[in-house]
């Protein structure tokens, strides 16, 4: 019996399943032939790399729709001809439970998929290993295995909605199956996602209730009910965050500053459809042209074009080049929390005598046990990778490493390296410049608990960047000793808030938002506090 | 006097015991059971009724005819039958268990024609036969080759490159090789030229001869059906349903020149009035007027109106 239906469905789909081979083959074919000329062409080829780990450009991503379009596929070819005349009324009859008939039908169809995205998952893992390193070749597989997945989703999804008798029913649950698929394409995929293998488990059963159907049954099973709802549930509600996600207006009520002239906050409140309106909170609104009028340091371009630079505030003069050079921002929104996928960063190597910050041809590589340095040419860069080994041991760094922050590009006037924690949470600085490798044991407040740290090398040499700690305290670290200055900012929350640091001819303003609650505070070029206020 | 009537999986015995005084007598006797039951039946689809509480039982070696015009509801009851259909009302057995939640056993039992002769276009007809025969224990393929060859086709012919005649007797090839003990045949004679039909009811006649076999047949072609089937349902729209042995039937329902006479109107089953000619159809006996010979078709066509 079960050789018949084998023998049956490859009857039925065996002209699909090799259209979708030469398909496949074509597909792979040209995929390597763009990897090829994208290596060929860039230089460094590190720069792959880099956009791989970086900016989460995986060149394999659009074949996740090959993936989707086989089990698509087979499941329109394997089931349209059985609905066709009605003809899966004679499955239906054929004396074996329908259970194990649908199953049947379902496995060979899973079968074939599984070994088409067997083919495309070699060829994809052979081509990716010619240009990758195997932290980015392992990252490949699994992201296949994911596509793999997929396509059994987009299977059973859409033989569940081919087979069902009511149409309505039938529309739901292609809905659903499309609602599944959005909610599941991603580029990152994560141990979380292992959730979808139940939920595909789960699909075999949503393909049976509707095999049911054809004989005017459903599958009352209370445990697949409950888990249906639960699942529609969860993947309804993660299809809308989605959605508000990719379409999220950015919206900021409120644009604070800290007038140097009034010596109070002003504020500029946007209501939105370009309407306006500015003051001092609690005191008086104003036109736009006073509002400019009190921020000096930011329209400080327009006094310059109308000569009134520069500008006696108090008893200081602050003329053009001091402002411009005491300008500087950093920013941070929980987003930048997100760790990259792969942990592969490229290893800047400034040469002081010759000219701006190239491009390196080498990465660092971190994983559980150490650090690793690769080149195109060679894969692992033996002689780098033994003269960091050996700067790693001397500091007695502890492996795995938790994180790990800096500045991955050249698009920069000097380069800090690499800030990383190491396993007993103590910081180091590696970088490398003149070929010669460095790692310095950083020191920072005790007790703390490091979440975040941004470096940013910057013109203007004063400061380092910041971090946050787990009690949500934010440090501006300093560009000379590296010492972390504590900045009292009451209520930030480093998990839900966006913030800007934002520093002036005369002061430091921080402002930060879960953007219910606008938070405005200002220090003093010393980082005393002076005044703070909320906008709500 | 005692009975037990004892149950077994398709086979129904009262077992009858009867104590005589001095003497102990045990009687068996075999019943010819219900194979398919139908009770209280209702189903409309929207305001139109198609039945409205029917009970019919067919029993076993039985050759039933389902009859009626196109779109009356025989294969509807035929759906219902095989539960792809749920009734609006009352239940079907078949071989006692209920016809939508049918158990394999029971399936192997039964061989289905699907209306239209549905089948895997994409098979050859040896693929076709290849398909079937493992799901049958007694599945004879002598029986489905015999009804193939008799069109001299290649077995390696594909099922889509076949005449919708040549289809036919493959799909019959293989519900008759099941040598199941009820065959359902859900209009066998659509798309079928007369040589066709002719050449299935013959085989079957001949593939059914000294077998129980239980057969449920439905067409809107009477003139094949003659000799072949021994009761009848007549499906008529609204639901009511005529039934009926086929000989009682042809005997009883009769035609008359009814010219221009008036007759009471208890008399009258139809009047058919056809440029100027009036013809009574009836049950009863009409001395007073000339019976007209008519074939099985010509009653049936009597019975539910041409129209």
């Amino acid at each position: 019996m079960i050789n018949s239906i084998i023998k049956k469905e490859w009857l039925k789909i065996r002209f699909i399943i090799l259209t979708l081979f030469v398909i496949s083959i074509g597909i792979l074919a040209k995929f390597w032939y763009n990897l090829d000329f994208s290596f060929s062409t860039v230089e460094p080829e590190s720069i792959m790399w880099y956009r791989f780990s970086a900016l989460e450009q995986k060149p394999y991503e659009y074949l996740s729709y090959l993936y989707f379009i086989i089990g698509l596929a087979i499941a329109i070819f394997q089931f349209v001809p059985e609905r066709v005349r009605n003809r899966i009324k004679i499955m239906t009859h054929l004396p074996i439970s329908l259970s194990k008939s649908l199953f049947l039908h379902l496995f060979i169809g899973i079968f074939y998929i599984f070994i088409l995205s067997l083919i495309i998952t070699i060829a994809i893992g052979s081509i990716v290993s010619v240009y990758y390193p195997a932290e980015i070749i392992s990252i490949a597989m699994k992201d296949i295995s994911f596509y793999f997945l997929g396509s059994i989703i987009v299977y059973l999804g859409v033989s569940a909605a081919i087979i069902e008798k009511n149409p309505v029913v039938s529309a739901v649950k292609l809905v659903i199956a499309v609602l599944f698929i959005f909610v599941f394409h991603k580029t990152i995929f994560t141990s979380l996602d292992l959730i979808w293998v139940l939920i595909s488990i789960l699909m075999l059963f949503v393909a049976l209730d509707s095999f049911y159907s054809i004989k005017e049954q459903r599958l009352e099973n209370l445990a697949f009910r409950f888990f249906a709802f639960i699942s529609i549930v969860v993947v309804s509600y993660f299809s809308y965050n989605l959605y508000l996600d990719k379409y999220k207006h950015e919206f900021n009520k409120y644009y604070i500053f800290y007038s140097p002239i009034a010596k109070a906050f002003v504020y500029q409140k946007n209501y939105g459809d370009h309407q306006f309106e500015y003051g001092i909170k609690g005191v008086t609104v104003f036109d736009r042209k006073t509002y400019e009028s009190y921020l000096p340091f930011v329209y400080w371009r327009n006094l310059d074009i109308q000569g009134k630079l520069p500008i006696q505030i108090a008893d200081e003069s602050f003329d053009k080049k001091t402002i411009k050079n005491s300008r500087l921002s950093f920013s941070y929104n929980p987003n930048l929390l997100k760790k990259q996928e792969v942990q592969l960063y490229p290893f800047i190597n400034p040469m002081s005598k010759i000219g701006m910050i190239r491009f390196p041809e080498e990465v660092i590589a971190l994983n559980k046990n150490g650090i690793n340095i690769y080149n195109f040419d060679d894969g692992l860069d033996e002689e780098l990778t033994k003269e960091l080994k050996s700067l790693l041991d001397s500091n007695k760094v502890s492996f795995p490493i938790k994180n790990i922050w800096g500045k991955s590009t050249n698009m920069k006037p000097f380069d800090l390296g690499y800030f990383f924690l190491d396993a007993d949470d103590k910081l180091f600085r590696v970088n490398r410049a003149d070929n010669k490798i460095s790692l310095e044991n950083i020191k920072y407040p005790k007790g703390i608990k490091i979440k975040f740290m941004k470096i940013s090398e910057n013109k203007k040499r004063e400061l380092a960047g910041f971090a946050i700690d787990s009690n949500n305290s934010f440090y501006i670290i300093d560009y000379k000793t590296f010492e972390f200055k504590k900045l009292e900012l009451k209520n930030f929350d480093y998990k839900n808030m966006k913030l800007l640091f934002i520093s002036n001819a005369k002061y430091y303003l921080v402002r930060y938002t879960d953007e219910d609650k606008y938070y405005g505070v200002v220090f003093d070029k010393n980082f005393k506090k002076l005044d703070e206020d909320i906008f709500e | 006097m005692l009975c037990i009537i004892s149950t077994q999986k398709h086979l129904k015995i009262v077992v009858v015991t009867a104590v005589v005084k001095n003497a102990q007598v045990l009687k068996l006797k075999k019943m010819p059971k219900n194979i398919i039951e139908i009770k209280n039946l209702s189903h409309s689809y929207g305001q139109k009724v198609i039945y409205q509480n029917l009970n019919l039982s067919i029993k076993e070696g039985a050759v039933y005819g389902i009859l009626g015009k196109n779109g009356v509801g025989k294969s509807t009851l035929i759906n219902i039958l095989m539960g792809y259909l749920k009734p609006k009302g009352g239940e079907c057995l078949i071989f006692g268990e209920p016809s939508h939640n049918l158990s394999t056993e029971v399936k192997k039992d039964i061989a289905l024609l699907h209306e239209g002769f549905v089948a895997y276009d994409y098979m050859s007809i040896k693929d076709y036969e290849a398909f079937y025969a493992p799901f049958y224990k007694n599945w004879d393929r002598s029986v489905f080759y015999d009804l193939v060859d008799l069109m001299k086709l290649s077995h390696d012919q594909k099922l889509s490159t076949l005449s919708f005649g040549q289809k036919s007797q493959v799909v019959l090839g293989t519900i008759f090789a099941q040598n199941a003990k009820l065959l359902i045949l859900d209009d066998y004679s659509m798309g079928l030229d007369a040589g066709y039909r002719r050449l299935f009811i013959d085989y079957l006649k001949d593939y059914i001869k000294g077998t129980n076999k239980t057969i449920l047949i439905t067409s809107h072609v009477m003139g094949d059906l003659v000799g072949l089937i021994d009761d009848i349902a007549i499906v008529q729209r609204g639901g009511e349903v005529y039934q009926d042995s086929m000989d009682n039937f042809i005997d009883n329902f009769r035609c008359y020149n009814l010219g221009d006479q008036e007759i009471c109107e208890t008399k009258v089953h139809r009047i058919e009035e056809y440029k100027g000619d009036r013809k009574l159809y009836t049950f009863e006996h009409v001395d007073e007027l000339e019976e007209l010979q008519t074939d099985f078709e010509d009653k049936f066509l009597g019975f539910v109106g041409k129209y």
